[in-house]
C-alpha cells in the first residue's frame, strides 16, 4: 500500500488542534491508524470522523458557542472527503470495489432509470423518490453520479448542482456539452 | 430498449404498428423532437442545458406548449387528420392536464415519438402511446409545410 504521509500530517494536525478533552475520546483509535495510514486506512478514519463528530455534534442542540467550531469541523470533513477523493486517483482505494454507498446508489440509479425512462417532465424525473435519495446521499455521491454520467449520460445535472452548488454549464450548451463541461468540472475537482 | 420492454410501458403499440427509428439517448425528449431540435431537451425549467423560448412562461401547462409551438409558426387545429401541405403536431396531458408527450405527423400520415429518454419510434396511430405513461392527446397543432420540405 501506498503511504499518505502528507494525509496523516495534516490529519494529526487537524484533531490536535480542532478537538480536546471528552470530545476527543476517539483519538487513540485514530492516531494509532494514523500510525502507518493508507488509503484505506485514511478512509476507515473519516467514516470514525464522520461518526465521532455526528455523536459530539448532534443535529439541533447545538451550544452557540461551538457553532463557529462546528462549521469549522465541517468545512474540515467535506475537505477530507474530497482528498480522500483524490487518493483514488492514486489506485490506493479501488474505485471499482462495490462499498455500500456504491450498492445504494446503484440500487437507487436503477430504480430512477426503469420508473423515468418514458418521461419527458424533467420535474417529475429529478423529483422522483429515488433520484431524491441520491441527492440525500450527498458530496460522497458525486463521483458515482459522475462514473455513471460518464457511462450512461442521463439527466444528472440537478442533482450535481444541488449537491455542489455549482452549475458550470453555460447557458446554449447543448446536452451533450453539459455532460463533457461536468466530466471535465468532475477531472478539474479530482472526482474522475 | 427492446421492442418486448417498450411494449411494457405501451401496450396499445404492438397491436397499433410502430417501429423504432433511433437509438436511446437522453440528449433530447420528445418535445424538442416534435420542435425538430435534437440538441437539447425541451422543457420549461430554468436549470441548462434544458432549453425554453424565454419569450414563453416556465409553465407545465398545455396552454404554454401551444404558446411555445406558435414560436415555431403553429396554430390551433381541430385534429390529427392529415392535410397536405401542413405539418402537425400533438400534445398529450395526464389526468391532472399536465403535459406529458408530444408527437410530430410525418408526411406519410403517420407519427414520429421520442419516448422520454429511450428511442425514437414511428407508430401509425396517436393512440400508439395513449395510456398510464402519457394519458390521451389533449391538443393538436398545425403550420403550413416550408416549401423546402413539402
Amino acid at each position: 500500500m501506498k503511504p499518505v504521509t502528507r494525509f496523516s500530517k495534516q490529519f494529526g494536525s487537524f484533531v490536535s488542534s480542532s478537538l480536546t478533552g471528552e470530545k476527543a475520546g476517539f483519538l487513540p483509535a485514530q492516531m494509532e491508524l494514523l500510525g502507518g495510514p493508507t488509503a484505506e486506512t485514511f478512509q476507515g478514519v473519516l467514516e470514525i470522523r464522520h461518526a465521532e463528530f455526528h455523536k459530539h455534534y448532534p443535529i439541533g442542540g447545538i451550544d452557540p458557542k461551538e457553532y463557529g467550531l462546528l462549521e469549522r469541523l465541517s468545512d474540515r470533513v467535506n475537505d477530507l472527503t474530497k482528498e480522500v477523493a483524490l487518493l483514488k486517483q492514486g489506485s490506493t482505494i479501488r474505485a471499482d470495489e462495490p462499498s455500500e454507498l456504491a450498492q445504494r446508489f446503484a440500487e437507487f440509479a436503477g430504480k430512477w432509470r426503469r420508473e423515468t425512462a418514458v418521461l419527458s417532465n424533467v420535474h417529475r424525473i429529478i423529483l422522483h423518490p429515488a433520484y431524491q435519495r441520491i441527492i440525500g446521499l450527498g458530496p460522497d455521491a458525486v463521483p458515482l453520479i459522475l462514473k455513471e454520467l460518464s457511462q450512461r449520460s442521463g439527466h444528472w445535472f440537478w442533482a450535481l448542482h444541488a449537491i455542489t452548488g455549482e452549475d458550470p454549464v453555460t447557458s446554449g450548451a447543448t446536452f451533450k456539452e453539459a455532460v463533457d463541461t461536468w466530466l471535465n468540472w468532475g477531472r478539474a475537482k479530482g472526482y474522475v | 430498449m427492446p421492442q418486448a420492454d417498450l411494449e411494457q410501458y405501451f401496450p396499445d403499440l404492438a397491436a397499433t404498428g410502430y417501429r423504432i427509428t433511433s437509438p436511446a439517448t437522453p440528449d433530447y425528449n420528445c418535445i424538442a423532437w416534435a420542435a425538430e431540435n435534437t440538441a437539447n431537451p425541451w422543457w420549461p425549467i430554468a436549470l441548462n442545458p434544458y432549453y425554453w423560448p424565454t419569450e414563453i412562461p416556465s409553465a407545465v401547462t398545455v396552454q404554454s406548449f401551444v404558446d411555445a409551438f406558435r414560436m415555431l409558426g403553429y396554430e390551433l387545429c381541430e385534429d390529427g387528420q392529415f392535410e397536405t401541405g401542413f405539418e402537425k403536431v400533438a400534445i398529450y396531458a395526464g389526468r391532472n392536464g399536465e403535459p406529458t408527450h408530444m408527437a410530430r405527423q410525418l408526411n406519410s400520415g403517420a407519427w414520429t415519438s421520442k419516448l422520454g429518454g429511450l428511442e425514437d419510434i414511428e407508430h401509425r396511430v396517436l393512440s400508439g402511446v395513449e395510456g398510464d405513461s402519457y394519458g390521451l392527446v389533449a391538443q393538436f397543432l398545425k403550420r403550413r409545410l416550408r416549401p423546402d420540405a413539402a
